[in-house]
């Protein structure tokens, strides 16, 4: 008992208050410009951790972690532009919302879903973690390459209405992953002798690109309906607590799917909202209108990014295995300030591991505060002349992807990824797939050789292990089940192959 | 999009997936007992792509129903994407993003609902906006360009 109300004491002293609202502000602020991501935000923020005490360190950095994951989702739903790419799947009803007058609704809701989410995965910190650090450790290089293939062929079959498109985008994607030097070898892939292309194409100009740039154009095309997509009644701003009641079943797979995956290192939040907001479209009782703006389809994608980050952090504090690129600079500034994580940092210093949790709940608290009372502020936004909508989300998508790295590859990247994504989402070709078949690629190929290493080159090790085959068994399930869905409808005509 | 366009959508990414086949297979192959080798994904999934594009193509071939959408504006703004992005080391990034902005808004905008004033302010005060947030908040180098900002 000790511990717990010495760490709550600290996290209750004004300066870490403090501190943790700045980084709170400044992270919601980085999440909502597109191509500023999380983890380039605790990076940037990490020297000046170095000047203060290392649970007030952590606690700023929570504050911007948790700050940056929810303010992800004023870009995803004003604009059509996750800040993050925890905040893919928020866009697909998200934006549908804020075009119906229901950004208000989108965007509290977004906040709401942050907070609980947040919440309940602090939660499976305190109450289970040497348990599911225990779990982590189940996943070998099998299972992580079967999780990789199983992930990115749910996503194919499920999106847009053809499996065969939606198969050849994620092989895209993977395909592009392999561009840059590889890490097991050295080998140079498909760089031409080019020094920007050995570093490989990068997953956020590509998916500012295929988001920002490919909807700008798509609305410039559209540019008659542009007045009436922004200046439609905005209604009311926030959810009802019974809409909320009704959603108790998505909140809660959603906030398990976000930890779970959370935990899993090199899975990531882009692939935990995608499963979230799959699993809350089989549990409603409207699928069909998933993507046409469902408050589910933002509450889903939304709980579970923050519900990442309890996940994520528990292999950082007990493995020193961040989960997430984002954790990295946590785990920095802990080894900056002395502090050795793992399990035993459970035992020696019980109060510092409190004082994290009871930092992540302020966190929580303060972003949803901050977000919620701002949010009239971002939805000013949409009283833009709405013919420079289209210019201003090009604009901040080219500078977002410049922004990474100050190189204009970056940026050229984006506008080849916008312009490539508008002829192939025109031509019918889902784009999400190919962003994930760019995020899963290079852990899908490591895990995959590493395994075949290890093995002297039998591949039967996949299907021998019991996790790694129910993994592949739930992908090959999920086309099947799309294969006989398609051929149902072609019978009718529906549908083309 | 039409039955063409599609279909020459199709054939895109099965040129682009053929080539990838080719040049994967000059990938060096280095590697350890039981490793695949560093061409072996690259391989595999160009071949999938280059299967994928032309049973996309075959499937093209069958009659379906297509919807015309419009496109005509979207090429234009595009072609002002590249030109701004040609500009922007040449021009800085101020500069470069006001001519970007005025000009795409004056191409959506031909019934002229806004005003000379507002496009002025916003194509100008924009840019600037972001320049100040970005160099000076954010310490986020933008390209000057021949003016210095």
């Amino acid at each position: 008992m000790e511990p717990l109300l010495q760490g709550l004491a600290f996290v209750l002293q004004p300066t870490t208050l403090l501190w943790i609202v700045v980084g709170d502000i400044v992270g919601i602020f980085i999440g909502a410009l597109p191509g500023l991501t999380a983890t380039m935000g605790l990076a940037l923020f990490l020297p000046v951790t170095i000047q203060i005490d290392s649970l007030t360190a952590i606690s700023l950095l929570l504050g911007l972690y948790f700050g940056a994951v929810t303010g992800a989702s004023i870009p995803a739903v004003l604009f059509g532009i996750p800040g993050n790419p925890n905040a893919i799947a928020t866009v697909f009803d998200g934006l549908p919302m804020a075009r119906k007058g229901q950004a208000g609704i989108a965007l509290g809701g977004a906040v709401i879903a942050s907070f609980i989410g947040g919440l309940m995965s602090t939660a499976a910190l305190l109450a289970a973690s040497p348990a599911l650090a225990r779990f982590s450790l189940l996943f070998g290089p099998a299972e992580y390459f079967s999780l990789a293939v199983a992930s990115l062929t749910i996503i194919a079959s499920v999106s847009g209405s053809s499996l065969l498109r939606g198969v050849v985008m994620g092989a895209i994607g993977v395909l592009l992953a392999t561009v840059g030097i590889d890490t097991m070898t050295g080998v140079r892939r498909f760089t031409f002798d080019n020094p920007f292309l050995a570093s490989g194409i990068g997953l956020v100009p590509v998916l500012i690109g295929m988001f920002g740039i490919t909807q700008a154009l798509d609305d410039a095309a559209r540019s008659r309906d542009l007045h009436q997509i922004v200046t439609q009644q905005l209604g009311r701003l926030f959810p009802s607590l019974r809409q909320l009641l009704g959603m108790w079943r998505i909140i809660l797979e959603s906030s398990w799917i976000g930890t779970f995956i959370g935990l899993l290192p090199g899975a990531g939040a882009s692939v935990a909202v995608v499963l979230a907001y799959e699993r809350a479209k089989q549990i409603s009782p409207r699928p069909e209108e998933f993507g046409t703006g469902r408050l589910e389809g933002v509450i889903a994608p939304e709980v579970a990014n923050n519900a990442c980050i309890g996940g994520g952090l528990i292999p950082t504090f007990t493995l020193a295995l961040p989960a997430e690129a984002a954790a990295v600079p946590i785990l920095a500034a802990l080894v900056i300030h002395g502090v050795t994580p793992g399990p035993l940092l459970f035992t020696s210093q019980p109060h510092f591991i409190y004082a994290i949790i009871f930092a992540m709940i302020v966190a929580n608290v303060t972003t949803c505060i901050f977000q919620l009372g701002g949010i009239r502020v971002f939805i000013k936004a949409l009283s833009v002349p709405p013919t420079l909508m289209p210019p201003l989300v090009i604009l901040l998508s080219v500078l977002g992807a410049y922004a990474l790295n100050g190189w204009m590859y970056d940026a050229v990247v984006a506008v080849a990824a916008g312009i490539l994504g508008f002829i192939l989402k025109r031509a019918g070709y889902p784009l999400i797939p190919l962003i994930l078949g760019l995020v899963l690629g290079p852990m899908m190929e490591s895990e995959f050789r590493r395994m075949m290493i290890i093995t002297g080159g039998d591949m039967t090790v996949f299907v021998t292990r019991p996790l790694s085959l129910l993994l592949l068994a739930a992908g090959a399930g999920s086309l099947i089940r799309q294969l006989v869905h398609q051929r149902r409808l072609a019978q009718r005509g529906a549908v083309s192959p | 999009m039409t039955r063409s366009s599609r279909l020459a959508v199709a054939a895109f990414i099965a040129a682009f997936a053929l080539l990838a086949l080719l040049l994967a297979g000059q990938i060096p192959s280095r590697h350890v007992k039981g490793d695949p080798g560093p061409q072996a994904l690259p391989i595999a999934v160009a071949a999938l792509v280059l299967i994928g594009a032309v049973a996309a193509m075959i499937g093209e071939t069958r009659p379906r129903s297509s919807g015309a959408e419009p496109w005509q504006q979207a090429l234009g703004i595009g072609a002002g994407t590249v030109a701004f992005l040609l500009l922007l080391p040449v021009l800085g990034f101020v500069i470069s993003a006001a001519l970007f902005l005025i000009g795409a808004s004056l191409y959506l905008d031909s019934r002229r609902r806004i005003g000379p004033a507002t496009r002025l302010l916003t194509g100008v005060g924009f840019p600037l906006a972001l320049w100040w947030i970005f160099s000076r908040l954010l310490d986020v180098s933008l390209p000057r360009g021949l003016m210095g900002f």
